[in-house]
């Protein structure tokens, strides 16, 4: 994208491109520090998967918002890189990150499901058919059953 | 106690799973990192937040999902969505004009995405968006769902009804 809304009395060859990141929000209101915490973790996130194979990062990062369109179309758009590289919050994601792992909020969920399997008969114990799953369990049956294009675990939340 | 259904008849609410895939990458990136784009990634939303899983299994917490966990509770937000529920006069109502919002946030990400494959929008596909957008002060209920979509975003269509968010998934698929 052109870096600043060029006119046409900048002549071509001085309008400068960057490679930039953009959030589109449906809210008309305005953008808030959520939304620049979120570029901050999208840029981050972008960078380390796709920076190396497409050998340039995102350094610019972007809100857009369309606002009232009823007379005509229009929008807001900011720039919010230096929010995030001159404000602390990129300082701040990384604590965030730090505080997560030592959390355990990474990764995958430690939620289990208790699911009932099979056919429970009448004087039998339903306990018997009873299985608590792991969240990788659960989701791998999920998975599974849709390739298989059905699902017999219904879950107990 | 068992429950046995086909997958791809039922809503995202019941499944809590999705395959997802871009809905657009410009060709002169997509060479270089379609050993990424190639893998199969879902959208997992089965009660404990929305993940991402790839088809190794690796499970990948939404930045959102992750800040939400994470970051001190944002007051503003809370004071907003108490003010909706009064306003709207439910939590209900208040929920679904959250939900149509998210509607017309993807309806947004279609249309540009549709603009950068093709170079246009054609509005009569989006009509009742466009309309329902410039004719409401964003009282959006009742909002659009798209159905009809497969891979092309060009194919989608939008019907003014009172579906979920989660009708959207057909994008996807």
């Amino acid at each position: 994208m052109n870096e600043k809304c060029y006119t046409e009395k900048t002549p071509p060859e001085k309008r400068r491109r960057i490679v930039a990141g953009g959030n589109l929000k449906s809210g008309k209101k305005g953008f808030y520090e959520t939304h620049i915490f979120q570029l901050c973790g999208e840029r981050m996130a972008f960078n380390e998967t796709y920076a190396d194979a497409l050998g340039f990062p995102i350094v610019e990062v972007f809100n857009l918002a369309p606002t009232n369109w009823r007379t005509e179309p229009d929008y807001k758009f900011k720039n919010q890189t230096s929010a995030i590289d001159e404000t602390g919050v990129f300082d701040q994601f990384g604590m965030f990150l730090e505080l997560a792992k030592s959390r355990g909020v990474l990764g995958e969920p430690k939620k289990t499901f208790t699911v009932f399997e099979g056919v429970t008969e009448y004087g039998a114990n339903p306990a018997n058919n009873m299985k608590n799953l792991t969240y990788d369990e659960f989701t791998r049956r999920r998975l599974d059953a849709a390739f298989a294009g059905s699902v017999d675990v219904m879950p107990v939340v | 106690m068992s429950q046995t259904s086909n997958i791809e008849q039922q809503p995202i609410e019941q499944i809590g799973i999705e395959p997802i895939e871009p809905m657009f990458i410009h060709p002169e990136i997509s060479d270089r990192i379609s050993h990424i784009t190639g893998q199969k990634i879902f959208r997992v939303e089965i009660g404990a937040g929305r993940h991402y899983r790839n088809e190794a299994g690796a499970t990948f917490k939404s930045i959102t999902t992750f800040l939400d966990s994470i970051m001190p509770p944002n007051r503003f937000l809370q004071t907003w969505r108490e003010s909706k529920i009064e306003e709207l006069g439910s939590v209900d109502a208040a929920r679904e004009f959250v939900t149509a919002t998210a509607d017309f946030g993807t309806a947004l990400h279609i249309a540009v995405a549709e603009f950068c494959r093709t170079g246009r929008v054609d509005w009569a596909e989006f009509n009742d968006w466009a309309f329902m957008y410039m004719t409401r002060d964003m009282k959006l209920s009742g909002f659009c769902t798209i159905t009809n979509v497969r891979s092309s975003p060009s194919n989608c269509r939008f019907s003014r009804n009172t579906g979920s968010r989660r009708s959207l998934t057909s994008l996807s698929k």
